[in-house]
């Protein structure tokens, strides 16, 4: 894990555009293409799940994400124990059947990899390496949507949110 | 909060906090068994051997399409006891909205003062306060006998008369009416600071 520059996380809410999750989308897919990985993950460190590309059968990529930002969230604790305001970049698993290789974007978001013990860990770094700069670069574009967010919620999406979640709750 | 406009996903992160044992697991435990599978996905629980919590348990809620978007509502407790204090404070941030899960046994009265206390410093170290946050206050186990008074309990631990309910969670009375008026206040909050 290598220690990266601690921001504080911002406050106000993240919004992707369309084309951004689009790019980003794409940037995955192709990396998953690249280091023949059977799934690659894009989070938020708040633990929200952004984009996939692949399957796990069974996984449920939602809960990974969550574990992987507490992971993260985790580790920034043990990094301010060792001193200083750092926090780590990223996280590398070894497992037997498969490796979980882990990166932060930004201090903000993540890009999880899972891959076969046949790729190897530099091919691995290099390619994950490019595509973070790829994603770094679409993160900070200018979303055309920011515009229309303020009419996202109004008085009856309230009203209709109330009436399916005692639909669901009873 | 979280918003993927391609996808119009919006969505929300709930914490619910609160002493060592107050039943803050207990909350999603019953959340979980009440809702079909088809609008929630699993709960998972970082637990010790004790069956108790170490790290969060997390669940997210899925609601159909409403007005072309798809809300989503993430659901974590913290650890309650003492000494997981860096736990709560990574989870507690950017939530959007908070259940405070205060346990009503008089002899759990400095429990509940010490972990509000814990959760205004943690959030005042992320730049916010308890005024900021949609807030919810449930006075749980109110089926056992040593209980202090609801009105005792508004009086030491709701300083900011946010909305409370009385439960007892183990039988899921008052978890549900809890959830619901969580939802609806951090819905209320986002589309104000939408609009600001």
């Amino acid at each position: 894990m290598i220690p990266a520059n601690d921001k504080s996380l911002p406050k106000q809410p993240v919004i992707l555009s369309e084309e951004q999750f689009l790019q980003i989308s794409k940037l995955i897919d192709a990396l998953r293409g690249k280091l023949n990985s059977r799934l690659i993950l894009f989070g938020d460190m708040d633990g929200q799940l952004i984009a996939k590309s692949g399957e796990i059968p069974g996984l449920d990529a939602s809960i990974f994400s969550a574990l992987t930002a507490g992971d993260f969230s985790a580790t920034r604790e043990i990094a301010r124990m060792l001193g200083g305001q750092n926090s780590f970049k990223l996280h590398y698993h070894e497992g037997i059947q498969q490796h979980l290789y882990v990166a932060a974007v930004s201090d903000q978001f993540f890009v999880s990899v899972i891959f076969d013990p046949s790729v190897t860990l530099g091919m691995v770094r290099i390619f994950i390496k490019k595509t973070l700069e790829k994603i770094q670069e679409v993160i900070e574009s200018a979303s055309r949507e920011e515009e229309q967010v303020s009419q996202l919620i109004d008085s009856e999406f309230k009203s209709l949110v109330r009436d399916d979640l005692n639909k669901i709750l009873g | 909060m979280f918003i993927n406009w391609a996808k119009q996903e919006i969505s929300v992160k709930i914490v619910y906090y609160g002493p060592g044992l107050s039943g803050k697991t207990t909350n999603l435990e019953y959340i979980y068994s009440r809702i079909a599978p088809t609008h929630r996905g699993e709960l998972v629980s970082l637990k010790t051997k004790d069956d108790r919590t170490i790290f969060f348990d997390f669940m997210q809620i899925e609601l159909g399409s409403i007005q072309g978007k798809r809300p989503r509502f993430r659901l974590y407790t913290v650890p309650g006891q003492r000494f997981y204090a860096s736990s709560r404070k990574i989870i507690l941030s950017r939530t959007d909205g908070l259940v405070f899960v205060a346990d009503s046994q008089r002899d759990r009265l400095h429990e509940n003062l010490d972990s509000l206390l814990d959760l205004e410093k943690n959030l005042i170290a992320e730049g916010r306060t308890l005024a900021d946050i949609p807030l919810v206050f449930q006075y749980n186990k109110r089926d056992l006998p040593q209980i202090y008074s609801v009105g005792f309990l508004q009086n030491r631990l709701n300083f900011l008369n946010v909305p409370f309910f009385e439960a007892v969670a183990s039988r899921g009375i008052g978890v549900v009416e809890t959830l619901k008026m969580i939802i609806q206040l951090v819905i209320e909050d986002i589309e104000r600071k939408l609009r600001a």
